[in-house]
């Protein structure tokens, strides 16, 4: 066995320059494409995916600031997320919804749109104004909205999710309309928008919020004191049974995990990215910290198929099975109607759903929010007080 | 005279026989300590007393459990992940005869990458049929820039240009993916950087076949590739059918980079460091360089893995960001040369 030629003998000089020119090109190619897969990951979450440079402070707390308001009568100013002040002179009359959650306190405080982007089921609006709202001028996706329809719709106010994109906000800050970038997860952020929105809409819808917000602190109040003193501790498994992504204290489920005492094991953890909610985890972490109940959070269409799947995910990969939880069939899938956008107006129940998941026995009853339209107070089925091993009743379709 | 003679006869250190011995053992060292070192490092505390008896004796511990079903299997499968890459990005630097064809930039990946994020994004609970659909989509990728490529023969230069389109083509398809299903990406985006978060003994069970499969057939690949390498019309003469031989090494090549994509994403740039380092440290046989790549592919990707998991520990980096950032001042190097 000789050793074979290589490769700069077999051709001549011309070939070799020809060759060091396609290098240099295929090297820039690849280099930047392997920048790019390193930057787009593991950084994206749902939310946010461009990094935005704010006028103001760079930095994570940069794009969540609960909406503030000032004044209670027209003139109002603004205050959003992002720091940005929108002054506004007299009620809106136009106005256009980018994300479903502010678009449910809307409707929910008694509020209308004149345009929207295609909202999901999950979010809850009231049954009677489900038709109108079917029939409003689409404005396309939620983080890639129709640029063009928007200007159409002529709105005199926007209101967006701080996952817009920076270019989409530049674009949409230059229509002539005030613009009001909202992050609705934690609960601070929730009784904020109320109270905004409220004040907004002004008149009964004002009553409406404040009666909202007194429903909210009196369910809070009701929940904890009933949490029992030893506090347990959970981990919030986003997605995958691959990819061990941890939610943290400012995501919808980690606050209200928070605000219930119960100790997220992820807790106080660096996110991924600037704005993100997640932080990728070692599965040895999981071993060594034991939680003692899973959380699970999952894309997939169905309530019933996504928690099928994750259990399946979840029992089949032995690496799962060191973890004391999992074993002992402690998992529990969180519902997209309250835990994937925030849950608006159903927050007690949703603070309801994580306090039975955490202690059975103390709080033996939860609705299923998947059982009938939109509706979780109301109706809907309750689940055992013990969960049997392996399986969850299925949502009614 | 003679003895000017004798001098020009005298075989260059780099082919004695020696001095392969030599490589090969540094690369058997590297890996064998590249996995007691994965198998030590760890979020979880174990002390050395406790693995020992643990894989002597393994109890129903947490400790057990963790060494056995998380540690275990995650470097071994770095290491078997690290030698399919690399004999991929052997064999089909010499099928191509081009040394930038690895089955990251020719395309074989990103059409299983693909084909593997249709299935998580579209039919996340159809999950366990990623990696016959990465294999599909390794195929259908070498395929077309077989179709592509195609004049009158197969010439390297033609295979490399359109394997860059292809994966162009199925990057683009990977970035449509994820622009439409937003809302679904998180799961997704992992397995474009390459992770080894969570993998246990299926997915070791899932490539194994295929590393066995490329390890034992190598020897027998030797020779075409070698072939290959001396010219078409030469490996003609010599009596090798050589679209066949190129036919049938581009298929091992594709079904060892799917193996490996569909149990542990995109991972890049092993394919094309290591075995272009194993032919910059020695410049013999293929079959020598396909072996070597693989120890050494092995060795490259358990040693990153566990840098990975270790240097923000508990935060689990993928190891794919690692691996760009070690192939990235490698490039320069190569064009530096």
């Amino acid at each position: 066995m000789g050793c074979a030629v290589d490769f700069d003998r077999a051709k001549g000089p011309e070939v070799t320059r020809l060759r060091s020119v396609c290098l240099l090109g295929v090297a820039a190619t690849v280099a930047l494409a392997g920048c790019g897969q390193s930057e787009s990951s593991p950084a994206a979450s749902g939310t946010s995916t461009t990094s935005t440079a704010s006028t103001s402070d760079v930095g994570s707390g940069a794009k969540d600031r609960p909406l503030s308001i000032e004044g209670t009568t027209y003139p109002l100013t603004v205050t959003d997320a992002f720091g940005e002040k929108v002054t506004l002179n007299e009620r809106p009359k136009r106005v256009a919804m980018l994300t479903g959650t502010s678009m449910s306190i809307w409707y929910d405080l008694g509020g209308a749109a004149a345009a929207s982007v295609a909202v999901t089921d999950n979010i809850k609006l009231p049954e009677q104004t489900r038709a109108q709202i079917n029939a409003l001028p689409k404005l396309g996706q939620s983080f890639q909205p129709d640029l063009e329809a928007l200007a159409a719709a002529q709105p005199d106010l926007v209101i967006a999710d701080s996952g817009l994109s920076q270019e989409a906000r530049s674009t949409i800050q230059r229509l002539d309309a005030g613009v009001l970038i909202a992050r609705i997860h934690t609960y601070e952020q929730l009784e904020a928008a109320y109270r905004v929105y409220g004040t907004i809409l002004g008149g009964p819808a004002t009553a409406t919020a404040d009666q909202r917000i007194a429903a909210f602190t009196q369910g809070r109040k009701q929940l904890k004191d009933k949490v029992p003193g030893t506090p347990r501790s959970v981990a919030i498994v986003y997605v995958t049974a691959k990819n061990v992504a941890l939610k943290l204290d400012q995501s919808i489920a980690g606050d209200m995990v928070s605000t219930l005492g119960i100790r997220n094991i992820a807790s106080g953890r660096t996110p991924d990215a600037a704005g993100s909610e997640t932080t990728p985890m070692d599965l040895e972490f999981l071993a060594k910290e034991q939680p003692d109940v899973i959380l699970v959070t999952s894309m997939i269409g169905s309530n019933a198929a996504a928690r099928e799947t994750m259990d399946k995910q979840l029992k089949g990969n032995p690496a799962w099975s060191a973890i004391n939880a999992v074993r002992d069939n402690k998992i529990v899938f969180l519902p997209q109607q309250y835990f994937l956008y925030n849950p608006g107006s159903d927050y007690v129940q949703a603070l309801g759903y994580i306090a039975h998941a955490v202690y059975p026995d103390t709080f033996p009853t939860v609705a299923d929010p998947s059982a009938g339209a939109g509706s979780g107070a109301s109706g809907g089925a309750t689940m055992p007080a013990t969960m049997p091993p392996g399986s969850m009743p299925s949502a009614r379709p | 005279m003679a003895r000017q003679v004798t001098a020009e006869h005298r075989t260059p250190f780099r082919r004695r026989p020696i001095y392969r011995a030599i490589v090969v053992t540094v690369f058997v060292v590297l890996l064998v300590g590249g996995l007691l070192a994965g198998i030590r490092s760890g979020t979880y505390p174990l002390s050395p007393a406790q693995i020992v008896s643990t894989l002597l004796d393994r109890d129903g511990s947490v400790a057990a459990r963790v060494l056995w079903d998380i540690r275990l299997p995650r470097v071994l499968l770095a290491a078997l992940v690290g030698a399919n890459l690399a004999v991929s990005g052997a064999i089909l630097q010499g099928v191509m005869r081009n040394p930038l064809a690895d089955p990251g930039i020719i395309g074989i990946s990103a059409g299983a990458g693909f084909f593997g994020i249709v299935i998580l994004v579209l039919y996340p609970q159809h999950q366990p049929f990623v990696p016959l659909a990465a294999f599909v989509g390794s195929m259908a990728a070498a395929g077309l820039i077989y179709v592509l490529a195609w004049r009158d023969g197969i010439q390297p230069m033609r295979v490399i240009l359109a394997g860059v389109a292809v994966s162009a083509l199925f990057g683009a398809g990977i970035s449509a993916m994820l622009v439409f299903y937003s809302d679904r990406v998180q799961g997704a985006l992992v397995f474009l950087a390459g992770s080894m978060s969570a993998r246990s003994w299926p997915e070791v069970a899932t490539i194994l076949p295929y590393t066995m499969l490329g390890l034992l057939v190598a020897p027998a690949l030797s020779r075409p590739l070698e072939l290959l390498l001396l010219g078409d019309d030469v490996a003609r003469a010599v009596g090798l059918r050589v679209e066949a031989a190129r036919l049938g090494l581009t298929a091992v090549a594709a079904l060892l980079a799917a193996s490996a994509v569909s149990v542990v994403g995109l991972l890049g740039f092993v394919g094309l460091i290591v075995p272009h380092t194993v032919r910059l440290l020695t410049r013999c046989g293929q079959r020598y360089l396909i072996l070597v790549s693989a120890l050494a592919g092995a060795a490259l990707v358990v040693i990153s893995d566990t840098f990975a998991r270790t240097v923000a520990s508990p935060v689990d980096i993928p190891v794919g960001i690692v691996m760009a950032a070690v192939g990235a001042p490698f490039f320069l190097v190569l064009l530096r040369r």
